[in-house]
């Protein structure tokens, strides 16, 4: 297996740039579904192989509270311009990840809080995770689609 | 071996020379090719095909994907360019979202496809989106 120099304090892109010249693809089979809006139809996170390999490497890829800092920063109504771009190069990279935290770690940082965070209270799960196979089969009626309200919630 | 050039002039022989700013400044910073109907369907092996600097995409709808960076730019104020093409339909609109779509962040980006003979978004088999700006 391919060994990740030490990246403590290297610039992201730098980063991403050694993991796109050094290591494959990874294509999860896994989607997570959610629906944040009652009147929109349920979403589709997907993830990105090149980043789920560096994801399942380690060393690469920031700690994700770094983004939710940057997110906080960005939603402040005198924003201009990032400050603490520092933090997702100066941070130090977390560890190796397993599929399942690859994904817990992207629903974290690509979904809205409000889905994740309360995921499971009301009538049905907000948030599903699945193999593409579980999904229809087809894009008919793309926009209707829902979380079935006969889901259970397994913990 | 790794190692590292500092430099802030690059000079060709015959051809003159380029700053390197211009380099840094002018290269794409995250680009993505995308199976927009593989987001889904079982019957395809990619979401996204290739990329970088993207962590992952959302499809919000018919024909809507949002492309989520690794590498937050510096804000929205960048440059997104993305096309598209479609193996069944012709005259398609491709462009960062409708009035139903979020605006850019520091962090994602909206992609849309419109067939302007079918009056209706598709997901097209192909869609190719490229940011040029400042990173963060």
């Amino acid at each position: 297996m391919t060994q990740t120099p030490s990246f403590k304090g290297t610039h992201l892109f730098d980063r991403l740039c050694w993991a796109k010249e050094n290591l494959d693809g990874v294509q999860s089979d896994y989607r997570v579904v959610y629906e944040d809006s009652v009147d929109e139809c349920a979403k589709i996170l997907a993830p990105d192989p090149n980043w789920m390999a560096c994801a399942l490497q380690g060393g690469i890829l920031p700690p994700v509270w770094v983004y939710w800092e940057l997110a906080k920063d960005e939603a402040q109504p005198d924003f201009k311009k990032h400050t603490r771009g520092y933090l997702l190069h100066q941070t130090e990279p977390i560890g190796p990840l397993s599929e399942e935290e690859a994904l817990e770690y992207l629903i974290q940082k690509d979904i809205p809080f409000q889905v994740w965070q309360n995921w499971d209270e009301g009538n049905k799960p907000r948030l599903v995770i699945c193999t593409k196979q579980q999904l229809p089969q087809t894009r008919e009626w793309r926009n209707a689609w829902q979380i079935s309200e006969d889901l259970a919630t397994a913990a | 071996m790794a190692g590292k050039i500092i430099a802030d002039t690059l000079e060709h022989s015959t051809a003159g020379s380029i700053a390197t700013n211009y380099v840094v400044e002018g290269s794409a910073k995250a680009w993505a090719n995308i199976d927009s109907t593989g987001t889904t369907s079982p019957a395809s092996t990619t979401g996204v095909r290739d990329s970088f600097n993207v962590a992952s995409i959302l499809d919000i709808a018919n024909g809507a994907q949002t492309v989520n960076l690794s590498n937050n730019m510096s804000n929205a104020d960048y440059a997104m360019t993305a096309n598209q093409r479609n193996t069944t339909t012709m005259r398609t609109f491709f462009n960062g979202g409708n009035d139903n779509h979020s605006d850019p962040t520091s962090s994602a980006f909206d992609v849309a496809a419109y067939s302007e003979l079918g009056s209706a978004y598709i997901d097209p088999n192909w869609v190719w989106a490229v940011v040029h700006g400042d990173l963060a």
